[in-house]
Formats: C-alpha cells, sequence, structure tokens
C-alpha cells in the first residue's frame, strides 16, 4: 500500500510551485504568474457544480486572453499568445480531470491524500471499512437475501467483473457447483444453475482447501463456459469449510484483467469465506428447522384430522381429575355441555356410580399405573349407552383420557357369540344325523330285548307261570329306560344353546358321549379304553358343549381306525389333574397326523374328509378356549395320534 | 322235546342284555340255550360233539360275526345258523352272503319269526 503525503506536505508543494511560478514570472519574460492564479480558482469551482467550473473554466481563459490585448510594449507578441495558450490548456487539462472525478480530487484535496490512480490503489480505507460494515450487517441479516448481498458487496469492494458464490453437491457423476448467487457486471443474479466442479478452477481450491488466485484462467480451464463468456482472466477463490474440514462452498472472484490480489486482500477474503461457511451453516440450520416445523405443522394437522374421523371423545385432565382440554367427535353421545364441565373434575361432573369409578382410576394413574381402563354405562342423547374410558399419564403429571362409545361394539360381540352358539347347535345337529344309523341300532338293542321279554311273557301268562311273568315285566321296566336314556341324550345333544355352566363330573360326561357313541364304536369294531383319574375334581362347564367336543374328538378317532385291522382299533381315554387343569387325552391306534396337516387342523374348513366340512375341530376350539382352556394334537409313536384338551378347575369366565 | 339235544340255541351276543333276554325267551319256549359273550368264547368252547343251532350278533367288538362265519367255514364246523343284525343295510348283507348262504334276522325281530326259522330247520332234520 502507498501512503499518501499529509495535507501539509501538499500546502508546501503549493507554497513552492506558486514560489518557483513567481521567481520564473520574475526573472523571464514567460509571464505565468496569472495562471498559477487562476488554477487554484477553477479547483475550488470544482467543488461546486459541473455547470459552474464549465463557467469558471471559460471565465478564467477569457480573462487569460483579455490579459494579452493589455500586454506591455516590447513583449514578444507570439511568446506571449503561447504563454496565453498554454495557461488555457492547463485550465481545460485541470476542469477537465475535475469534471471526470470531481469528488475524488476534491476528496485528495480536502483530506490530503493522493487521487488513486490504478484500480486497486482507487480502494480507499473509508469505502473499504463501509462496504466491510455493510458486508458484516449483510452477513447477519435475513437469509434469503444474505448471499446476494455477499456477491454484490465483494463485487464492489475488490471491483471484479464477476463474483460467484456455490455451495459442493454430490451427483452421481462426481461433485458440482450449484450456485447461490452471482454478481455479473454490478447486477445480481440467482439461479445460475450447476456445472461440474472439476472443470472449473474452483477444483484447485476445493482440492487445497485453501484460497487459490491465478490469472490466464480462460486458457487454463477452456472447459468453463462462464470463464470464456466473460473473457476472464484473473481468478481467486475462497473455499468455505465447515468444522469438519469439509469444502462447503467456494466464493470465485473473476476478473477480465489480469489480478494481483495483496496479502491483505487475501486475509480478508479468506475472513469472508469463513464468515460464509458459517452463514451456509446457519442457512442449513433454518432450513432444517422450517423443515420440521413443516413436519410438525403437518403432523398436527394429521393427528387433527384423525381425531376429527373418529366419534371418541378425548379430555386432557390435572392431576385432580378437573377437566382442562376436551375434544368432541360425536357430540351426541356427550353426557353434558362443554361449558357445564370445563375446569370441574371429572369425579363430580359425572353421576356419583361413575365419578367413583374415575376418582378411582385417576388414583390409579397418578399413583403410576400405566394404562386404566373402565367400563360404564352413561345417558345421552342417543339413550343409555357403554362407555370405556382409557387413561393414562401425560409426562407433566397431566392426564389423557380417552372415551369410546362401546355400545354398538357390544352388541356386536353378543351376536357373535350368538352365532357361534347357533353354529355349535347346527354342527350338533350335524354329527347326530350322521350317528343316526348307530343311534337307531342302539336303540334296536333295547327293542329288541322288550320284545322278548314281552313275548316271552305272553307264552308264560297262558301258562299262569305268573313269577315267570313277573320277572319278565321288571326285564322290560330295565330295558325301557335304557331306551328313554339314549333318546334323552340324543336331545339333550342338540338342545338349543346358551345352557348356564354349572359344576359337572367330567366321567359322567364321557358316560353319556359313549352310550351315544355306542353303536359307532361296535359297528367299527373299536375298544375303548377308559384310564380315568379316580380323584378328579368336577369342572364348572356349559356340559353340551363339552360332550360336543367329547363327540367330535371320539367320532374322528373311530373314523381314523377305519383301515386299520379290526384287532388293532382301540381308542384310550385319560384324565388326569394336572396343576390346576383336568386334562383328557383322547388315543388311538390309526396312522396318525402329519406335522404338516397338524399345524392347520383347528383353523375352519381345513378337513381331510372327503364329505367334510372342515368345521369339526374349529367348534371344538372355540368351546374349549371359551372354557379357559386349550386343545391341541400330537403324534403318538408307533403310529394314531393324541387329541388333548384342559379345562381349569376354577371357572374362568371369557367372552366368545 | 326238552332232552333232545337238537333242540339246543347256541346265542352269541356281546349285548348282555340281548343275550338274557333271548336265553328267557327261547326257554319259554322250551329250547335249551348255550350263551357266549363273543366269538372267542364260543370257539375257546367248542367241541366236536357241539350240536344245535347258531344264533350269532353280527357286529361284536374283537371277532365280528363275519369272522366267525369265516373260521366255521375253514374249521368245516357244519352248523345251522342265524345271524341277527341291527344294520340290515345292503353292505352288511352282501359280507354275510359272501361267506354262507345263511338266514339274517334284523334287530328287533318278531320272536314267532325266529322261531319258525329254527323250527322249520329242526323239523327238517327231523
Amino acid at each position: 500500500m502507498v501512503y499518501a503525503p499529509r495535507r501539509w506536505k501538499i500546502m508546501a508543494a503549493a507554497v513552492a510551485l506558486s514560489g518557483l511560478a513567481l521567481f520564473i514570472d520574475w526573472t523571464t519574460p514567460l509571464g505565468l504568474a496569472d495562471w498559477a492564479l487562476y488554477l487554484p480558482v477553477i479547483l475550488l469551482a470544482s467543488r461546486a457544480g459541473d455547470r459552474f467550473l464549465i463557467l469558471i473554466t471559460a471565465a478564467c481563459s477569457l480573462l487569460a486572453l483579455v490579459d494579452f490585448l493589455y500586454s506591455p510594449e516590447g513583449v514578444d507578441p507570439v511568446q506571449s499568445i503561447l504563454n496565453r495558450l498554454m495557461g488555457v490548456a492547463a485550465f481545460c487539462a485541470i476542469a477537465t480531470v475535475s469534471l471526470i472525478d470531481r469528488r475524488r480530487v476534491w476528496n485528495a484535496i480536502r483530506t490530503g491524500n493522493s487521487p488513486p490512480c490504478s484500480r486497486k490503489q482507487k480502494d480507499p480505507r473509508v469505502e473499504r471499512m463501509r462496504r466491510l460494515s455493510e458486508l458484516a450487517l449483510t452477513l447477519s441479516g435475513d437469509p434469503s437475501v444474505v448471499f446476494e448481498n455477499v456477491v454484490r458487496i465483494i463485487g464492489e469492494l475488490f471491483k471484479v467483473k464477476l463474483v460467484c458464490l456455490a455451495e459442493l453437491a454430490d451427483r452421481p457423476d462426481g461433485k458440482y457447483l450449484v450456485f447461490k448467487a452471482a454478481y455479473i457486471d454490478g447486477q445480481v443474479s440467482r439461479d445460475l444453475g450447476e456445472c461440474p466442479l472439476s472443470i472449473t478452477p474452483c477444483q484447485k481450491v476445493f482440492e487445497s482447501r485453501e484460497l487459490r488466485s491465478f490469472n490466464n484462467a480462460s486458457a487454463l480451464f477452456d472447459r468453463a463456459l462462464l470463464l470464456r463468456q466473460h473473457h476472464i482472466d484473473a481468478y481467486c477463490g475462497i473455499p468455505s469449510l465447515d468444522n469438519r474440514g469439509n469444502v462447503l462452498a467456494i466464493t470465485c472472484l473473476l476478473d477480465d484483467q489480469p489480478r494481483d490480489f495483496s496479502e491483505e486482500d487475501r486475509h480478508l477474503l479468506r475472513i469472508i469465506g469463513q464468515r460464509i461457511a458459517v452463514e451456509l451453516e446457519r442457512a442449513g440450520h433454518l432450513a432444517e428447522q422450517e423443515r420440521s416445523q413443516t413436519r410438525l405443522r403437518q403432523i398436527n394437522d394429521e393427528l387433527e384430522s384423525i381425531f376429527r374421523a373418529y366419534p371418541d371423545l378425548n379430555f386432557i385432565l390435572d392431576a385432580q381429575g378437573a377437566i382442562l382440554q376436551h375434544r368432541v367427535g360425536d357430540p351426541r353421545i356427550l353426557y353434558m355441555s362443554p361449558e357445564q364441565f370445563m375446569g370441574k373434575p371429572m369425579q363430580e361432573v359425572l353421576p356419583a356410580p361413575v365419578g367413583d369409578l374415575f376418582g378411582r382410576a385417576i388414583r390409579k394413574v397418578i399413583a403410576g399405573e400405566q394404562l386404566v381402563t373402565i367400563d360404564y354405562l352413561l345417558p345421552t342423547d342417543r339413550g343409555l349407552r357403554q362407555f370405556e374410558a382409557r387413561l393414562v399419564k401425560l409426562p407433566d403429571h397431566r392426564i389423557a383420557v380417552q372415551v369410546r362409545d362401546t355400545t354398538d361394539s357390544h352388541k356386536a360381540r353378543e351376536e357373535i357369540k350368538l352365532l357361534g352358539e347357533e353354529l355349535a347347535h347346527l354342527s350338533r345337529l350335524g354329527t347326530l344325523g350322521e350317528m343316526a344309523s348307530g343311534l337307531a341300532h342302539e336303540l334296536n338293542q333295547p327293542l329288541t330285548s322288550l320284545h322278548n321279554y314281552a313275548s316271552a311273557a305272553i307264552e308264560l301268562a297262558n301258562r299262569t307261570d305268573w313269577e315267570g311273568v313277573r320277572d319278565c315285566l321288571e326285564a322290560i321296566a330295565g330295558q325301557s329306560l335304557r331306551a328313554g336314556q339314549i333318546v334323552r341324550h340324543m336331545r339333550d345333544f342338540v338342545r338349543r344353546g346358551p345352557s348356564r355352566r354349572a359344576p359337572a363330573d367330567l366321567h359322567h360326561l364321557i358316560g353319556e358321549v359313549l352310550s351315544l357313541l355306542q353303536a359307532d364304536l361296535r359297528r367299527q369294531h373299536v375298544e375303548i379304553e377308559l384310564r380315568q383319574d379316580p380323584n378328579l375334581p368336577r369342572v364348572v362347564v356349559n356340559s353340551i358343549q363339552i360332550q360336543q367336543v367329547l363327540v367330535n374328538l371320539i367320532r374322528n378317532a373311530i373314523d381314523s381306525l377305519s383301515h386299520q385291522p379290526p384287532n388293532s382299533r382301540r381308542i384310550t381315554l385319560w384324565t388326569r389333574l394336572i396343576d390346576q387343569s383336568v386334562a383328557v387325552r383322547i388315543t388311538d391306534t390309526g396312522p396318525g397326523i402329519a406335522p404338516s396337516v397338524a399345524v392347520s387342523l383347528f383353523q375352519p374348513f381345513k378337513t381331510t374328509k372327503p364329505d367334510g366340512l372342515g368345521l369339526g375341530l374349529a367348534i371344538c376350539r372355540t368351546l374349549i378356549e371359551s372354557h379357559g382352556g386349550s386343545i391341541g394334537v400330537a403324534s403318538t409313536s408307533p403310529g394314531g395320534a393324541t387329541f388333548h384338551f384342559t379345562l381349569p378347575v376354577a371357572p374362568v369366565e371369557i367372552p366368545a | 322235546m326238552k332232552n333232545n339235544p337238537d333242540n339246543k340255541v347256541i346265542i352269541i351276543d356281546d349285548d348282555l342284555t340281548i343275550l338274557k333276554s333271548l336265553r328267557i325267551l327261547l326257554e319259554v319256549f322250551d329250547y335249551q340255550t348255550v350263551c357266549f359273550e363273543s366269538a372267542l368264547d364260543f370257539l375257546q368252547a367248542y367241541t366236536p360233539d357241539f350240536a344245535g343251532y347258531l344264533l350269532i350278533d353280527l357286529q361284536m367288538p374283537g371277532m365280528s360275526g363275519v369272522d366267525l362265519l369265516r373260521e366255521l367255514k375253514r374249521r368245516d364246523i357244519r352248523m345251522p345258523v342265524v345271524i341277527m343284525t341291527a344294520y340290515a343295510d345292503k353292505e352288511n348283507i352282501q359280507r354275510v352272503i359272501d361267506v354262507s348262504q345263511v338266514a339274517i334276522l334284523e334287530k328287533p325281530f318278531a320272536s314267532d319269526e325266529l322261531r319258525r326259522i329254527i323250527n322249520a330247520h329242526l323239523s327238517q332234520a327231523a
């Protein structure tokens, strides 16, 4: 940097020049004194305005020429006129310079600084400070225009043709420069697109992560279109690094003339580069923040819509149960209007029994229970409705309550239960139909006996053997009961539900089932072996449903034995008490069940029988599970299958 | 007639009430009866001097009536036979006929019919 001479030096030089002019004027016939005095007048006039300057210059020139007319005798007129013309030329020169950069010249005179004569030297310190403070303000200002202002100020500060600020981006075919803002010939523009990093001088900056500056850039990087378009010679690139040292962006200064950036310029540019990095990160954070806020708003809107779509009631309560907020899907299921309940404790708003229920639930939630669910009935505009309320604790000791009208789903559950019972009933009817011929046989046995005894009694009566007649009649009485028993079992089996659950002796149920299946067992030559635990406790069951399960399982076992030789057709019925459950196992000596079939055996419509519906075992499972028990199947070595089920000794109520 | 060995009826049925009622009925009508609860019991008790009319239930666990018929044929035991069944369906009848031509009675049957069949054979034999 060249330091300008101080003001007193100028003044001294002016005094010296004036002295010299007077001395020359004194000793020579040149007559310089006049125009040496006019010059300061013109310089002073240059402050007032262009027109005034021209006027004063013209006046001075006229006075100088008029002065010639009054020149003393004996002076060479040629020399005199030349002298005046030189003076006029000097006025014009001074005025022209002043007109071109009047302010700069004036400033130079006022401050004592010599006017800059090259572009680099023309950057005055004040201007520079002003630009830099503007830059500082810009960088902490509105992020949407910050980069445009940055390039503009850099352009003005360093007097270059072009300034570009480009972010680095990864693309499938390598790194790209994505231009965020550019300053071209005094104009700021956005959206300059992008270009591959490797063809630009910025590649050098990226590689070195350092400020790079050189001339003759267009020739060195002839593929860079921007450089060619603007006949760029000087290039100076500044990297903006993040705190891990990665290049975020590159700002480049381009000019169509060769330039040498001083060490101070470079230092300043490095600082600007760092500041841009901070700004980029800040912009990134802001964008991120903006995105998350948008996302939050979206989620909120979505939740809001979801809440609106559900007819449920939602409340926020404080730790004492006072209603702080509410959201109502279907207002018809409200017990009272929001104005009546807002701010009041839930326990007091609702009728006493329900209020007490809420009070207990709120205490449980506050005590730390994750989720408390209560069921209750309330009169509403839609009549008496059943509700389910779910209470959860919020992090700030408030409580969120979701209230759902479960009246309709309760009805649906009841209907499903009834349908299930109807299906079981139909299944029993079907089973009985399949058993009809066997049952007919089972009835024919006592009927045959009855007929035999009756025939014998008639013959004995003819012979008046009353003793014999009495024996026969006793036998007839017994056999008729046996026939009646079978009919009663059949009727019980197909009786329509729902019959209540009652304590029952499982062995008694098994006995009745075997009497129904007697004919089938005999016809198929199947031997039944009973291995019953004599200490088996009674179970609380729906007897018909358990008999249905037993009939299904035993009939399946009988069917599985149909291809076995008659002397190895055996079904073993085990009963045992395991833990608190009564376990029943039905083992056959049939071919067994393939594991692949066993998996889906209890699913509806799975059947291995050509004429089966595949509902029998599915119904068995439903019935056993509705009693709180479980059912399963296992293959028995060396062949045969074991179906087993359990029933809890203590009654368990499970909704169907 | 009472001591006539030809007047003997051998009853084989696993159902005890049937067995008992038939025994009483036939004894009222002056037949001699011998009762077996299974075909195997009969075969074990059988000696060549056994004589009489065989009344066999078709459906019995273990050895069925048809199995017994087959066994009788194998051992060449020639005794008059009546088969009783509660399922007089085609399949069952066919299985019996396949083994031998015997009388088949469907339960419940009239006692007169039983006596008629037995007497017809006895008179034929006499």
